[in-house]
């Protein structure tokens, strides 16, 4: 485990961070504010985020784009290059970059993950994914390996890794999928610990992963009802009382239950990309979509323009404030979230969503967390 | 020669359907000798043990950016190495990882551009393309590719991969840089099949920033490598061996392409008398050199045949490898080295990556003693 003092390590007891800015069209809506991912704004969002206190960005790899209307995450920037100039920009957040393993080869990665480290001071960590998407792989020309393999080869991968950050001296890797000589590299990591390392994964392979070699889990939910069993599931992995259990989200809110209605409308049902999200669900099910009914197709589609399928915090102000809380209840550490556009809505996040987060003391006020410190 | 520099036009290898734009960065100045400071992501720039010897903090580097920024200074290029020399100081075994590193410098400045160095056996082209595209939109333009294919095989088996044959070597370079300007330039999708990939549906955006794309660089010696740099890049890093016939090479090649930029290493050691610096000089090579690092680095280029060498003349390549890793010496008095690179201007080159012995605690130098000896020769322009 890592020894830092990041404010992923701070005493909040729901961590909040964004997630997916790097990537266009969090919402795949065609409303003009939709998320364009340009560096300024990127740079923008990061900077007011690490100014309102929230713990983390946590980026999305994506090569091609969903098409539709939009093209969603059609445009994007590569992680690594993306955390190391944030970190440059920020003071207190933590940057993560999210690899592909088999794309990226380990080497490489330690060394870029080291300079990002540096770069941040210790503000930076790694989201380890495998990979799905058998056409990204083919524009890299690598094909994707069998769901359970694809974690034995990222096994292998993250221990090359965890070596060459431990290890003083060079040293030999014979494995199934790397065979490498006297391997190591300086700098080490930043200060005595390493970057914080985080999984994505709910098939028992990808949680059993996440739990041997990582630090984080980072969950796909869906149904609120099921979060604590979900929960209760990974946390009986042996070894998973120490690790940190996240979840992706997106956040949509106003002051009202009604005006926050109001909105979703226009950014889903009037203006939502709809043939974007067709692809994405057909894309996903790899084949498999036929089958489903046209209701069920409707309402995937609809949480595919909602935040790219992931868990709908959707509500007035009090509503949201007190969904953190129950999520926080059954058992999760944090949640990234994806919003319409980072930059408009950071001023509701920060200046409506927080102070409620900390009456319900779910979360210090910034003031008092550097008293602490 | 005399005349204006040469324009760097970045665009010639970009299909037709491309904006046809020039960029605007410091590397398009008008300035007709550029200087760069040369790899500062690496620990010892010069093979010493002397306590100022450059350790390659993150810090120190932001600072030697800014100050090379702010200085007016063209361009950061970064060296690609994986493995140090050993020896007492084990010579580049502390180093950033370019493309983050450039990221990272390009947010903390203003003006100048940065290049990162990429062993194109070691990065799937699909990725770089996109990781030097954020590095461009971070920058703003001002971000430049170095691609170079390899030479340390030391390094290449930490990677498990296999150093091809050298001729080779840029048959599988010219494949990987087709895919990033591919990735850079094509609207549509487009399938990529060669000797070495087999890509489908390859595409990227956003795009380069502007309409425009990164400078590419390549490094190379050889016919085989500057007959590459000539097709497919906007720059030529060179390695000067003999100064008297420099004048010569860079004819032949600009015979090749107009337009290529012509840059070399060197590494500059100054100081307001040729006696000041010569006692520098003796200090920190002589003395305080890491011979052990110099000794296990020539062995290492040289693969074996270094045992053929006669004693003085591995004595003095290890002595010029201690002093700036065997690149072109700039090294004298204030004067003396304005007048040496007035000497590398005339004789057709567009400017110069530098190392320093440490590139914080010499920028002064730099700044106040050279670059103004630089303007009174017509070289440059002040910066304001």
């Amino acid at each position: 485990m890592t020894t830092r003092a990041t404010r992923m390590q701070n005493v909040n007891r729901f961590k909040l961070g964004l997630f997916g800015m790097n990537c266009s069209g969090s919402f795949a809506t065609t409303a003009p504010e939709r998320w364009q991912a340009g560096w300024p704004e990127n740079l923008e969002a990061a900077r007011l985020a690490d100014e309102a206190g929230l713990e983390f960005i946590l980026p999305i790899a994506r090569w091609m784009g969903y098409g539709g209307q939009t093209d969603r995450q059609g445009t994007s920037f590569e992680s690594l290059s993306w955390a190391s100039a944030l970190l440059a920009s920020t003071e207190g957040i933590v940057a993560f970059s999210t690899i592909h393993v088999p794309l990226v080869h380990p080497v490489f990665a330690a060394k870029s993950i080291v300079t990002a480290d540096h770069v941040g001071q210790g503000r930076f960590g790694i989201n380890i994914v495998s990979g799905w998407n058998v056409e990204e792989f083919a524009m890299f020309g690598i094909p994707l390996r069998e769901h359970d393999e694809r974690y034995d080869y990222s096994g292998e991968w993250v221990s090359i890794l965890k070596k060459i950050y431990s290890e003083s001296g060079p040293f030999d890797y014979d494995g199934k999928y790397f065979s490498l000589k006297n391997v190591g590299g300086k700098p080490k990591p930043w200060g005595s610990g390493r970057p914080m390392l985080m999984s994505a994964g709910s098939s028992p392979a990808g949680r059993n992963f996440a739990v041997k070699h990582t630090d984080c889990l980072f969950m796909v939910i869906t149904e609120e009802a099921k979060i604590a069993s979900d929960v209760a599931q990974a946390r009986a992995v042996p070894g998973a009382e120490k690790v940190g259990l996240y979840a992706s989200g997106h956040l949509l809110c106003r002051r009202t239950a009604k005006e926050t209605e109001d909105y979703y409308h226009y950014l889903v049902r009037e203006k939502g990309d709809w043939e974007a999200a067709e692809q994405i669900i057909a894309k996903r099910a790899a084949g498999n979509s036929q089958s489903l009914s046209p209701e069920l197709m409707r309402r995937m589609m609809e949480r595919v323009i909602s935040g790219g399928a992931t868990f709908p915090v959707i509500g007035s102000y009090d509503e949201v404030a007190e969904k953190f809380l129950r999520l926080s209840e059954a058992g999760l550490d944090g949640m990234a979230l994806i919003l319409v556009n980072y930059v408009r809505e950071m001023p509701v996040l920060r200046d409506e969503v927080l102070p409620r987060l900390e009456r319900l003391q779910l979360r210090a006020g910034r003031c008092e967390l550097e008293r602490r410190v | 020669m005399g005349s204006a520099s040469v324009e760097l036009m970045p665009h010639d290898e970009l299909s037709t359907g491309a904006a046809k734009r020039a960029r605007h960065t410091r590397m398009q100045n008008g300035n007709r000798f550029k200087l760069g400071l040369f790899g500062m992501n690496c620990s010892g720039s010069v093979a010493t043990t002397a306590p100022e010897r450059w350790n390659a903090g993150w810090l120190e580097n932001r600072e030697a950016a800014r100050l090379a920024d702010a200085a007016g200074i063209e361009f950061l290029l970064p060296i690609a190495r994986w493995l140090g020399y050993g020896g007492v100081t084990d010579r580049q075994g502390t180093s950033f990882e370019t493309l983050s590193w450039a990221s990272a410098l390009l947010a903390a400045t203003r003006e100048i551009v940065t290049f990162a160095t990429v062993h194109v056996p070691l990065v799937n082209p699909v990725f770089a393309a996109k990781s030097s595209v954020t590095a461009d939109h971070v920058g703003q333009g001002r971000f430049g590719l170095n691609v170079v294919s390899g030479w340390n095989v030391d390094e290449f088996e930490m990677f498990g991969a296999r150093l091809l044959d050298h001729d080779d070597r840029y048959g599988y370079t010219e494949e990987w840089i087709s895919v990033v300007k591919g990735i850079w330039s094509e609207t549509t999708p487009f399938d990529y099949s060669g000797k070495h990939f087999n890509l489908r549906n390859v595409g990227g955006k956003p795009k380069p920033w502007d309409g425009t794309h990164p400078l590419l660089m390549s490094a190379g010696s050889s016919p085989a490598g500057r007959a590459f740099a000539t097709r497919h890049a906007d720059c030529l890093f060179m390695v000067i061996s003999d100064e008297a016939k420099l004048a010569d090479e860079i004819v032949a090649l600009r015979a090749g392409k107009k337009a290529l930029g012509l840059f070399a290493s060197g590494h500059l050691m100054c100081r307001a008398t040729a006696k000041e610096t010569r006692e520098y000089y003796h200090y920190l090579v002589q003395e305080k050199g890491d011979w052990e690092a110099a000794e296990t680095a020539i062995r290492k280029r040289l693969a074996g045949d270094s045992r053929s060498l006669p004693h003085d003349r591995l004595r003095a390549m290890m002595e010029r490898f201690i002093s700036g890793g065997g690149t072109f010496p700039v090294i004298g008095s204030y004067d003396e080295v304005a007048a040496i690179l007035k000497r590398l201007s005339d004789a057709g080159l567009n400017g110069m990556a530098l190392a320093s012995v440490n590139y914080v605690q010499e920028m002064p130098i730099i700044r106040d003693e050279v670059l103004p000896r630089l303007e009174r020769l017509g070289l440059r322009e002040p910066q304001h």
